[in-house]
């Protein structure tokens, strides 16, 4: 991008955010797939009721990154994590955390609805039978609540005893956002939540996305910038493991501040 | 960089070659305007008027692509400021085509009357600022220079001057003798005129530098350290 001979172009920006705001703040994160360094010191904060868009090609470590926020990576033999995941303060990757509750607070929902075998209400319940013991009236609401909420009630309020399974792509994506909320996380990970839908279960997602950052904290891996664009606060570049570019999504998609960040983003890349 | 898809590079590269086309004609329009009040050659001042519709129909060209490039390859970030840069340069352009045209009209009028020589030469020397400036800016748009455009921006308080002595020089004529009213009522028009063409010098100076920079020319000169950013 020609500027003036004033402007000196960095090579990496991370912009800052108000502490007070930060409700996830990764800090010199790195990955290891085995041997292979998949991430390389990471530092990106996520403010507190703000959807955050990470973008980059293929391979660049969004999905990885979102992936060591809850701490899913432990599942797998030979990955493992270094740097700080300060979430409220606590270090999450500390030894000692209880996987289980931390994937209650940090809900995920990835590229390929993953509705389970079992009736819509099933669905939404299952997770919330794992943490809490509520009674009949008060699971109907809860179940009501967080269909509601990821825009979906309306369509399957008539049929919450029928399979999961029978719903359409687009339904079954907000149906895994339903029963992620449900269990009341903090924070959501979205990992390409609409890539495999169509131009309208896509924006109805959004628009379930844009009404649930009130209350959640939200990360979005999105591999469709016109989408990262619309729906989230910060944006974050990523290539090749590196953090390249953080900040607001508003200047970043109309004055982005690194060569490689401007880029990929004009379809420059490679 | 080259994009990814090339033929987004070739709509990007007429759009900016269309609107140096635009540039060049619309220059050329006003300087002739005055040359064509200054020398009272009616058979230029035919011209000038014939010529912009040619300015017009590169400004709906520009829209037309401009709108089409918005759709089909949604730009973002230097592509979005440079494509929507380029519809309003070209506005502005095309405004000071019919500024010129007008001028134009007004030395048929002003051709058929009584000789004016003294009046004439203050327009012409304020039509040759304008003309400077017009083209400044112009190179600016075709070198990308910054600085060049700011400099365009700083200096349109000197048009504004000019403008208000011509008006006073004016009025003094026609308290002095009521038969000059009708050309120096004309001239008055060239004059405002010539001074909306020095701002939409400016104007193409600010959008410009929003189109590099991605900052907007306020008030003071922008510091290039404003953003809130840590960068390293």
């Amino acid at each position: 991008m020609p500027l003036s001979a004033t402007h000196a172009i960095p090579d990496v920006s991370i912009a800052k955010i108000d502490a007070s705001q930060v409700k996830l703040d990764v800090q010199n994160l790195d990955f290891f797939y085995g041997k292979n360094r998949a991430l390389k010191s990471v530092s990106i904060p996520f403010e507190a009721n703000a959807v955050t868009a990470l973008i980059g090609p293929s391979g660049c470590g969004k999905s990885t990154l979102l992936r060591t926020l809850n701490r899913m990576y432990a599942l797998y033999p030979g990955q493992r994590a270094t740097g700080k995941i300060m979430l409220d303060g606590e270090d999450i990757l500390r030894p000692g955390v209880n996987l289980s509750m931390l994937r209650a607070k940090i809900g995920m929902v990835f590229q390929k609805p993953t509705p389970f075998p079992m009736s819509i209400y099933d669905n939404v319940a299952f997770g919330v039978r794992l943490y809490e013991t509520l009674n009949k009236t008060d699971m109907s609401e809860r179940v009501e609540e967080s269909l509601r909420r990821a825009a979906l009630w309306e369509e399957v309020k008539d049929k919450l005893q029928t399979s999961g399974l029978g719903l359409s792509g687009g339904q079954q994506q907000r149906l895994c956002v339903a029963r992620c909320i449900a269990v009341k996380p903090e924070i959501l990970l979205l990992d390409e939540p609409t890539s495999a839908l169509d131009p309208i279960s896509s924006a109805k997602l959004e628009e379930t996305v844009t009404q649930l950052k009130q209350d959640y904290t939200i990360v979005i891996v999105t591999h469709n910038l016109g989408q990262a664009a619309r729906i989230s606060k910060y944006t974050g570049f990523m290539y090749l493991g590196e953090l390249v570019e953080f900040g607001q999504t508003a200047e970043m998609f109309t004055k982005p501040v690194t060569t490689r960040g401007s880029d990929y983003i004009t379809g420059r890349f490679g | 960089m080259e994009h990814t898809v090339r033929a987004y590079d070739q709509e990007l590269d007429t759009i900016t070659a269309e609107l140096a086309r635009m540039g060049g004609l619309a220059e050329s329009e006003v300087a002739d305007a005055i040359k064509a009040i200054a020398t009272r050659d009616m058979a230029l001042a035919t011209s000038v008027i014939l010529r912009d519709a040619k300015l017009d129909g590169l400004e709906m060209d520009i829209e037309r692509k401009a709108v089409r490039l918005i759709a089909l390859r949604q730009p973002v970030a230097d592509d979005l400021r440079r494509t929507v840069a380029a519809m309003k340069i070209s506005m502005n352009l095309e405004r000071c085509g019919d500024l010129a045209k007008n001028i134009a009209k007004r030395a048929l009028v002003i051709a058929e009357s009584e000789p004016l020589a003294p009046l004439t030469s203050s327009i012409e020397r304020m039509g040759e600022l304008v003309t400077t400036r017009l083209k400044d800016v112009l190179d600016a748009l075709s070198s990308r220079e910054v600085d060049q455009a700011i400099a365009v921006w700083q200096q349109d308080h000197e048009v504004d001057e000019h403008y208000d002595a011509i008006f006073r020089e004016l009025l003094t004529y026609m308290m002095g003798d009521p038969r000059m009213i009708t050309a120096c009522a004309h001239l008055l028009f060239v004059a405002k005129n010539l001074e909306r063409i020095g701002d939409h010098a400016t104007n193409i100076a600010e959008i410009l530098h929003y189109e590099i920079t991605g900052v907007e020319l306020t008030e003071e000169r922008p510091k290039s350290d404003a953003l809130s950013l840590q960068t390293f």
